[in-house]
């Protein structure tokens, strides 16, 4: 694919990447419909989601965040909540998680206005652990350690049943490609460049009449709707949720999950996700292994390829391209 | 009237001898930053293995002596490998160190529910009883805690302002370039401050397995009641960590005893917020800067 598409695919930009790739998992189910691999597959999107929103952050404005995971719960809560309390459907807790996720992400930044660096990346984890003592100890809003399971019964979005696992891999789907368009849409404008600008030289930036401030908070919050977003999905293809499931270490894992791929890449938190979560399954390794074998790798990753493994294919092409005139002359 | 003095000072007490212990895994996550700016998050996995380590010997041999004595190289060994094979390379990087460390938490808390389950493991203290001073009850296994904590942050203390080695941690720390050109081995001192700081998270984890339950889980809860002594103290300071240790200690002994043990993570962690918010580099040192 990545020899002989490429130039076609360059030509249409990131759009037919995004294109590509909701095709390619579109059709998944006809390769393999077992649904054990459809599972799978609809927690990488997920995860690809919520990775993309980190990603974004961390490529585009250069901060980085350890509370993703809690506002990733934040969604997935809010969500059940939302069914299990006041007994809403898929779609009418959809902007509601959504926007939690929205003004978590905010709240996450507001620090940032005041610390940066080493210290905004402590508090990021802190308040992300505040969150998980939240959720363990609020038992009467959260359902405490056993969380909360019931979820109304079948429903339907576009036409597709929620409860089925093949048409709930399909919605997961549209969501990831739209999710992904918009993302691909703010990159490619001038709040991209001018998020870029702010995280090469945030000074330069306000004097050029760049309001840093408020820019860094509004892209925590686009990054919290999209945790939020993937919170709610997360919520209904698993269907119960636990205040372990969304502590640190997911936080970490999303992290791995955007180096994996590449943080600069638009598609490199969806392919790292894939990674992330198909490679264990097939190398057989049981989920404690596998999460030694991801620290190691994103130790590895980070001192040699911090850009990922998009960017390892870009490096290669560069070198081949390097040699070939060499041999010619 | 008096009961309630009782109480106050009990929890006070038992306050203090968590306290010392939150000052030493300050103390190496301190150490550590102010020669190599790293902020080493996987801290809390290593008093996590130190407990672990503790634990099996303490079972095997029935001595604290010996437990005490296996944790310390062995953890020393152990910040001697991750410094050789991995935090040497991110030196420029302090950032990329960083999520090194993140990735080691993950490696070491693997490897701990490989070798000793995930299931959480209690411990009888090794010293029985406790004294019984106006009421007030004073468990031996706390004192003896104190004493070791207080000893460790002593030697410490008088080995970075009276001796020659010490003199060079303090000179790296504020101007490696300048110390490399007095000829003192910059490469070498940060090794040894990863050595260092990683023995005294075994330290501190042999106490926590005098104390209560340690599971292979139990980093994230140190890790953040290190960091927040470290950064209330001013990272770079251990006269400012020891302080803020003992005080936290007591302020979330006194939280659980009042309010319920259940919130206390919520009240710690929210302080340290606050803390970065109120003052974003520390309360005591100030200075984005080490001040050892």
């Amino acid at each position: 694919m990545t020899g002989v598409a490429r130039s076609p695919l360059r030509a249409a930009g990131p759009y037919g990447g995004v294109l590509l790739l909701g095709l390619l998992a579109y059709l998944l189910p006809q390769v393999s419909s077992s649904s054990f691999v459809l599972s799978l597959a609809t927690t990488a999107l997920i995860y690809a989601i919520a990775a993309s929103g980190l990603g974004f952050l961390w490529g585009q404005s250069g901060q980085l965040s350890l509370a993703h995971a809690a506002v990733f719960g934040i969604g997935a809560y809010t969500a059940a909540i939302c069914a299990k309390q006041f007994g809403l459907t898929f779609a009418a807790s959809l902007p509601i998680s959504t926007g939690v996720g929205l003004v978590a992400g905010a709240l996450v930044a507001l620090p940032s206005l005041r610390t940066s660096g080493h210290y905004f990346v402590i508090l990021t984890f802190a308040v992300g652990e505040v969150i998980s003592v939240v959720e363990m100890r609020w038992e009467s809003l959260t359902g405490g350690v056993n969380g909360i399971t019931t979820l109304p019964g079948a429903q339907t979005l576009f036409g597709l049943r929620l409860a089925g696992r093949a048409d709930y891999y399909t919605v997961v789907v549209i969501f990831a490609v739209v999710v992904l368009l918009v993302l691909c849409l703010l990159m490619r404008s001038r709040w991209g460049i001018l998020l870029r600008s702010m995280r090469e030289n945030p000074d330069l930036s306000t004097s050029l009449g760049i309001n840093v401030p408020i820019n860094r908070v509004i892209a925590f919050a686009l990054s919290g709707a999209i945790a939020g977003l993937a919170g709610q999905l997360y919520l209904y293809h698993v269907k119960s949720i636990a205040p372990e499931a969304f502590m640190s270490n997911l936080s970490i894992a999303f992290l791995l999950v955007v180096l994996l791929g590449g943080k600069n890449h638009l598609l490199g938190p969806a392919v790292g996700a894939f990674i992330y979560v198909f490679l264990p399954e097939y190398i057989g390794l049981s989920p404690v292994r596998s999460q030694i074998a991801f620290g190691v790798i994103l130790v590895i990753m980070i001192l040699t390829a911090p850009d990922g493994a998009l960017s390892l294919i870009g490096r290669l092409r560069e070198r081949l391209r390097a040699r070939r005139p060499e041999g010619g002359a | 009237m008096e009961e309630q003095l009782t109480l106050f000072v009990q929890y006070a007490l038992n306050g203090i001898a968590m306290g010392a212990v939150y000052a030493m895994i300050a103390a190496g996550i301190t150490l550590v930053y102010g020669l190599s700016r790293i902020i080493h998050f996987a801290v809390g996995e290593l008093v996590m293995f130190g407990a672990f380590i503790a634990l099996m010997v303490w079972e095997a041999t029935g001595s604290f002596s010996w437990a005490l004595a296996a944790a310390i190289p062995a953890l020393a060994i152990i910040g001697l490998i991750t410094e050789r094979v991995v935090f040497r390379f991110t030196l420029k990087e302090p950032l990329t160190g960083f999520i090194v460390s993140l990735g080691l938490i993950l490696v070491f808390q693997g490897t701990a529910v490989e070798i000793w389950s995930p299931n959480p493991k209690y411990s009888q203290p090794p010293l029985h009883g406790s004294w019984d001073f106006f009421d007030i009850l004073v468990r031996k296994q706390s004192m003896l805690n104190l004493a070791i904590a207080a000893v460790v942050l002593a030697v410490c203390y008088v080995v970075l302002k009276k001796t020659t080695a010490g003199k060079s941690v303090r000179a790296v720390s504020d101007d490696p370039d300048a110390s490399a050109l007095m000829g003192i081995p910059v490469k070498k001192v940060i090794m040894a401050t990863f050595i260092v700081g990683s023995a005294l998270a075994g330290i501190a984890g042999c106490i926590i397995m005098t104390v209560g339950f340690i599971s292979p889980f139990i980093g994230a809860v140190y890790l953040l009641r290190g960091f927040a002594v470290a950064l209330i103290g001013g990272l770079g300071n251990i006269q400012g960590a020891a302080i803020a240790g003992i005080g936290l200690g007591i302020a979330e002994s006194l939280a659980a005893g009042y309010v319920g043990p259940g919130w206390t993570d919520a009240y710690v962690f929210g302080t340290v917020v606050l803390v970065l918010l109120w003052r974003p580099t520390g309360l005591a040192g100030g200075a984005e800067g080490a001040r050892i």
